[in-house]
């Protein structure tokens, strides 16, 4: 009989290798071999028989890296479809089980698990946000293959009380990964990690300055990875040192000591996720053909502020809970409308956007419901228009690339309207 | 007029003639979507509870302004409603963070007009039942009876909830007599029927629904009971199953439904709710988190299999029909582990993935069809 592959394995294996590539940007190199390590860790310890976690986005690593256990980010499994033609074997056989409008992030781990290419976790613990595949399909996923399961509560709206209720469920998910793995938190090793976590955050309140600038040194090419890493990585020095390259180059744009890749001319804020697939058709394609920079997504916007000083166990339990509370995506899609379009209004205004791309997944049924109307509040208030775009970020064949192009081209030709016309406004505003 | 007549009359329009009743002496009523919020509080003010839906809606244009396709069209379908003005009557609504769609239509609602659309409270339930999570929701109902005494000035009194639960209370028991007499080989009511009492039950004042219901009960025992069906059939799943039609569908070929564990149903009224005499509130949070589970409750998935399998014996359900509306990830995803447990327990059962309105049931017919003639007796 054939044995199963190890997928989580192999991408290590596959984005160790493509680290190496002399071809690839510094920041794209060091964020696969960042990721490629983690799925080598990931499949090691899996190896020797150590306890192995699968997390969803929003959980805290710190606390599973000073359990020495390796967190791997069951939704990020979807990096597999940075190895093109391999992730729709995954969805299909999914959606053999499971119908197909539950989110492709989560049908992935479960074509994963269902085909015995990626081995299974001692233990998963999710968030109950910010979307309704998690619940629905997780709970059921846990319960099909004996995982031990423990969600974390998230409450509708942050507020003071409500971080409290979610450090409480982090203390009581802690002593439950304790009891299922026999690995004891150490408090140190936690301040240890949540000490560079900390600095990360810091790292990316930084890089986000620096993005915003005009013409910007640090686009969506270059910190792309920066979400991915953090999901899993934050707690680690690796992924200091990460954000502290993309920062330093960033700076050395600025500096006038690396040029920058493309000449300016469009400024593009993704107020969602940005499709992983055909870059050449969508991402790429409108910097090359319109200078059209992308300059972020919603996905990196962390806002965590970093701890001052030094914390006790409680203390770095209640940052912890406010960490996710307000993650990406866990801030903008469990509450409120508001709380979103105020996000997507900070990535249009502060940045300086001439457009804004609405990429929604078409699993993701709270942000599709919201849409119109984070569009219009952009239009009121920033005067900058939204090109709402029906994509599954993941899955290229629900919106080939090429669709997608043909939308951004008459997109592009209205920003590029819109620009010209207010420029011309402004000059003979100035006469 | 028969109480069951009564009933389906009653349950038959949107507004229908206990509303107008209600609303003729000058009180309120107040729109709800989903079971987590306990009514009782609503009722302890004087105001009348109403379960929102769209029967007979066939298409949601305005809605998919809005919403799009990709939104569960059970809450594109109150949307359009609400649009049509066919909530007018309505003083409010009161929402709870149930699922993506539901919370993202008190959304749209409160952008739109405010004023016109009153969105008195958007409940925050814990998505985990533990004694945190009780703790949350009882602060939560707190506020909300704070709310709702803030906006139709009226003080909520302890005795006023207890008797509201008490009043309650008796509306579960009698529906847990009518799902006990279902049992019967020979049970005297269809799921067609009993899904127009359920409607009649939260579209009308409790008291009024409960005296009717004493009637149904003895007027039932003398009826010709059901004998001549192909299966006895359960209904599971998500929300938005509420049009005794698709009961009608099923029947008409045969199936007898007998129970269901739907929150339009069985899990609407399974448990009493428990009576702390020197914090009714908590009762009320305790009780409403414990019953029998939405899938939205994470740490649950044990006790909807069980309850699932509970029922299926003490009704003698030949087979489960698991119906979801189309885009409902909650109960979409739940499918997986529920066909697997009741494969394991010899239960047969047929995923049905639908829209909310009943239209072109030809498809329906022939998936039902071939799920009788593979379970009949």
């Amino acid at each position: 009989m054939a044995e199963h592959p190890n997928v989580i394995k192999e991408l290590g294996t596959i984005f160790s290798a493509l680290s190496k590539n002399p071809a690839l940007t510094p920041e794209k190199a060091q964020g696969l071999g960042l990721l490629g390590g983690l799925y080598l860790k990931a499949a090691g310890a899996h190896e020797k028989g150590e306890p192995t976690a699968w997390i969803s986005f929003g959980i805290p690593p710190e606390i599973f890296w000073a359990m020495d256990i390796v967190p791997v980010v069951d939704l990020n499994l979807a990096t597999i479809s940075l190895i093109p033609g391999k992730v729709e074997k995954y969805i299909d056989l999914a959606t053999e089980a499971v119908p197909d409008y539950i989110c492709s992030t989560n049908r992935i781990p479960l074509g994963l698990a269902l085909s015995g290419d990626a081995p299974l976790p001692n233990i998963w613990v999710v968030q109950n946000a910010p979307c309704d595949s998690i619940p629905g399909l997780d709970s059921a996923m846990a319960k099909y293959f004996g995982i031990p399961y423990y969600s974390v509560h998230v409450p509708y709206v942050n507020s003071p009380l409500g971080y409290e209720y979610t450090a409480r469920d982090l203390k009581k998910m802690i002593a439950w990964v304790e009891g299922q793995t026999g690995r004891k938190l150490d408090v140190g090793r936690l301040k240890g990690a949540v000490q560079h976590s900390s600095r990360a955050h810091e790292l990316m309140l930084k890089i986000r300055e620096m993005a915003m600038l005009v013409p910007t040194p640090c686009s969506l090419n270059e910190n792309r990875l920066a979400y991915t890493a953090m999901i899993q990585l934050a707690g680690t020095p690796e992924v200091v040192n990460y954000l502290q390259m993309i920062y330093d180059r960033a700076q050395d744009r600025l500096s006038g000591k690396l040029p920058y890749p493309i000449q300016e001319k469009l400024r593009i804020a993704w107020i969602y996720t940005v499709p992983t697939y055909s870059p050449g058709l969508i991402v790429d394609y409108m910097a090359n053909e319109y200078g059209a920079i992308s300059l972020t997504f919603m996905l990196n916007n962390m806002l965590v502020p970093p701890v001052k000083g030094d914390l006790d166990y409680e203390e770095m339990m209640l940052w912890l809970a406010q960490k996710v509370c307000n993650m990406p995506m866990t801030r903008e899609c469990r509450g409120p409308w508001e709380v979103y379009a105020d996000s997507a209004l900070d990535l249009v205004q502060n940045y300086k956007a001439d457009g804004a791309i609405f990429s929604g997944h078409t699993a993701c049924k709270s942000n599709w419901a919201a849409a119109k109307l984070v569009k219009d509040k952009i239009l009121e208030e920033a005067g900058v228009p939204t090109l709402n775009l029906e994509t599954d970020f993941i899955d290229g064949r629900v919106t080939p690339g090429e669709a997608v192009r043909d939308q951004l081209i008459e997109f592009m030709a209205l920003i590029q309207r819109n620009k010209r016309s207010r420029e011309e406004k402004n000059q003979a505003a100035s006469r | 007029m028969s109480a069951l007549d009564e009933l389906t009359e009653l349950a038959g329009d949107l507004e229908n003639r206990a509303v107008k009743e209600w609303k003729g002496s000058g009180k309120k009523v107040v729109g709800f979507f989903c079971t987590y919020v306990p009514e009782e509080i609503l009722y302890a003010a004087d105001i009348m509870p109403y379960r929102v839906a769209a029967p007979g809606c066939t298409q949601t244009t305005s809605a998919d302004v809005y919403m799009t396709h990709l939104n569960c069209s059970f809450v594109r379908s109150c949307l359009e409603y609400a649009f049509e003005g066919k909530y007018r009557f309505l003083d409010g609504f009161v929402f709870t963070n149930s699922c993506d769609d539901i919370r993202r239509m008190s959304d749209v609602l409160r952008a739109v007009d405010p004023q016109k659309f009153l969105v008195l409270d958007v409940i925050d339930v814990p998505k985990k039942v533990d004694d945190d999570g009780i703790w949350w929701y009882h602060l939560q109902l707190a506020g909300f009876k704070e709310k709702i005494e803030k906006a139709f000035g009226v003080k909520i009194t302890e005795p006023k909830l207890k008797k509201a639960i008490e009043v309650y209370n008796e509306t579960r028991s009698l529906l847990r007599q009518l799902y006990d007499l279902r049992r019967a080989d020979k049970p005297p009511i269809t799921g067609a029927e009993t899904m127009k009492v359920l409607r009649a039950a939260t579209s009308i004042p409790k008291e009024r629904f409960n005296s009717l219901m004493k009637k149904l009960l003895q007027e039932i025992k003398g009826r010709q009971p059901v004998a001549n069906y192909r299966a006895r059939l359960m209904i599971s799943g998500g929300g938005g199953c509420d049009d005794p039609a698709y009961f009608d569908v099923m029947e008409q070929l045969g199936g007898l439904v007998v129970t269901d564990t739907d929150c339009f149903g069985a899990r609407y009224f399974w448990n009493p709710v428990e009576v702390i005499e020197q914090d009714p509130l908590l009762g009320l949070a305790r009780s409403y988190m414990e019953r029998p589970s939405c899938a939205r409750m994470g740490n649950r998935m044990d006790e909807r299999i069980d309850f699932m399998k509970d029922m299926v014996k003490s009704h003698k359900v030949d087979g489960i029909v698991f119906q979801t509306i189309r885009n409902c990830q909650i109960w979409g995803g739940q499918v997986l582990a529920i066909r697997d447990e009741m494969k394991k327990a010899d239960i047969p059962l047929l995923t049905l993935d639908r829209e909310y309105a009943l239209s072109g049931t030809g498809q329906l017919k022939t998936r039902i069809q071939a799920f009788l003639e593979r379970i009949e007796r």
